[in-house]
């Protein structure tokens, strides 16, 4: 088949490994080497250590599968992937929510019901993580998917946009959104208002 | 504060995954390969190949001369000027089926124009949406100083937001002081909307930066962004009623405004920026009433009722000067 099998060295751009793999299918290994750290890594703060070992590994299944329709215009395929990743994320979004409740858990002294009860006590780093923990599983998913991947995997709204096939406004708009909430939950939401409760 | 900083590392740093678990995993996707060169009979298909961004958009949204010439036409069969603050009730002269898009945006701005300029310490802002009316409506107070009260559903929780966050203008975040000086001109004030997408620029500090990082919009949904930046500027941020009628009279000066009916005393316009994008990105999904904003407006009062934009619609229920402090804050 194939006369010259060359691996794809560092040189070539995903794009071009992509499109070489419709005719070598193993050539898409190298995009597995490439990202699986990443985004296992992203999966992982999102849903923890064991399901994101299949997501990951899913992840790049997918994306082997969907190469042929890989638009070749953009050089490199990490927004494409996180894409993926965030489709598969959404498929867990109980799960997701549940670790991040738990996770606002851990750290505060006591078991509290709610946000309020949590911003009312005295904050400290764990408070307000707690905080922002409870926001981040309250945010809407479609949101909280930009919110993370530009936080934690540094796309940008245009490449956020790519990733979940909505335009960069879009993202950015969620962004926007996003981005309210958790300030809104965070350090602004501990500071008391002329030294009084401002809880209602 | 970086807000997004405060994120990544809530969620900490996971560690890495096993070598065994990284090894089987491409194992698995070597197993796909395999099985896909046993298969491969027909070579890559050219078609595949995707162009993106069909160029929409392509004469941007600038007021064509036409459209100028009609809007200074306009102006002067637009309702009377209503004579007296906060009495619009004659501009009412039935902004109905007689008047097009357009002169309802710009009898609207002649309306907005007459607004007293600042009644309270606080601007106030209810909306709702999109989304569930129970989970989306959130009131906010807004002090001169920048200062914010929000009551957040669904546990009406009032948050406080810090003084330096700026209110959004374009990608800028501005100061109130800012938003005073802001240009008084339809065409000025869409040229400095449309430049702040380019050089946002923020208040000095973290805030200002994120925005700076996310880059400019494509050029091909600029004018979506500046159309909606537009809308923006008519309730979310206490503009003076000079500036909330040039952002009338700049959505007004927009190629493609259209009526498309009218319900329960409100008239709603449609502003298209664009042919819709095609094929745009790899999942070739494009969201519904992508290149377009609508406006609904009071025939009666010509305030601006709703927005809808690709997000979808937010209800405007009050957008006005207040005294009347937010319930957090005690005298």
């Amino acid at each position: 088949m194939a006369a010259v099998m060359r691996a794809p060295t560092a040189g070539d751009t995903d794009a071009a490994i992509i499109r070489r793999s419709g005719l070598e299918p193993e050539c898409f290994a190298a995009i597995f080497d490439r990202y699986y750290p990443q985004i296992h890594r992203y999966a992982a703060r999102r849903l923890g250590h064991s399901l994101a070992d299949d997501v990951a590994a899913e992840t790049f299944l997918i994306a082997f599968a969907r190469r042929d329709a890989y638009d070749v215009s953009w050089p490199s395929c990490r927004a494409w992937l996180y894409g993926i990743t965030s489709h598969l994320i959404s498929g867990h979004h109980r799960a997701e929510q549940r670790r991040y409740r738990a996770m606002a858990r851990v750290g505060t002294d006591t078991v509290s019901d709610g946000l309020a009860d949590q911003v009312a006590r005295r904050v400290d780093a764990g408070t307000r993580r707690a905080a922002l923990m409870t926001a981040l599983a309250g945010i809407a998913q479609g949101d909280r998917d930009v919110l993370l991947l530009v936080a934690c995997a540094d796309l940008n709204s245009e490449e956020t946009g790519q990733a979940l096939g909505i335009p960069a406004g879009t993202a950015r708009s969620r962004l926007h959104r996003a981005r309210r909430q958790i300030r809104a939950a965070l350090g602004e939401a501990a500071r008391p208002v002329n030294g009084k409760d401002y809880l209602l | 504060m970086n807000d997004l900083l405060d994120v990544r590392q809530a969620l900490g740093e996971p560690e890495l995954p096993s070598p065994a678990t990284q090894a089987a995993a491409r194992a698995a996707l070597l197993e796909h390969a395999a099985a896909a060169r046993a298969s491969l009979s027909r070579p890559w298909p050219a078609g595949a190949r995707r162009r993106r961004r069909a160029g929409w958009l392509a004469g941007g949204i600038g007021l064509t001369a036409a459209a100028a010439v009609t809007a200074a036409a306009l102006v002067t069969t637009s309702p009377p000027r209503p004579d007296g603050r906060g009495n619009h009730r004659n501009t009412s002269a039935e902004p109905s089926s007689r008047l097009s898009a357009r002169q309802i945006l710009l009898a609207a701005a002649i309306t907005a124009a007459a607004q007293p300029a600042r009644t309270g310490a606080y601007w106030y802002l209810k909306e709702t949406g999109p989304g569930p009316a129970a989970a989306t409506t959130t009131q906010s107070w807004y002090t001169h100083n920048g200062s914010t009260y929000t009551l957040l559903p669904p546990r009406h929780v009032v948050f406080l937001a810090s003084p330096d966050a700026g209110f959004d203008v374009g990608a800028s975040a501005l100061t109130y002081r800012q938003i005073q000086r802001l240009p008084t001109t339809a065409a000025a004030l869409t040229a400095w909307i449309t430049r702040s997408f380019a050089h946002p620029v923020g208040p000095s500090g973290p805030a200002g930066v994120p925005r700076a990082r996310q880059g400019p919009p494509p050029r091909s949904e600029l004018g979506g962004q500046v159309a909606m930046s537009l809308s923006d500027l008519l309730y979310q941020v206490p503009a003076p009623p000079a500036i909330r009628a040039a952002a009338f009279r700049a959505l007004a000066a927009l190629p493609d405004v259209t009526r498309l009916g009218q319900a329960h005393g409100d008239v709603t316009l449609r502003i298209s920026v664009a042919a819709p994008p095609a094929n745009k990105f790899p999942s070739g999904k494009v969201p519904p009433r992508a290149n377009e904003i609508r406006l609904v407006i009071s025939t009666s009062t010509l305030a601006l009722h709703a927005v809808t934009n690709y997000e979808g619609t937010t209800t405007i229920l009050a957008a006005r000067w207040t005294s009347t402090r937010p319930p957090a804050v005690r005298p």
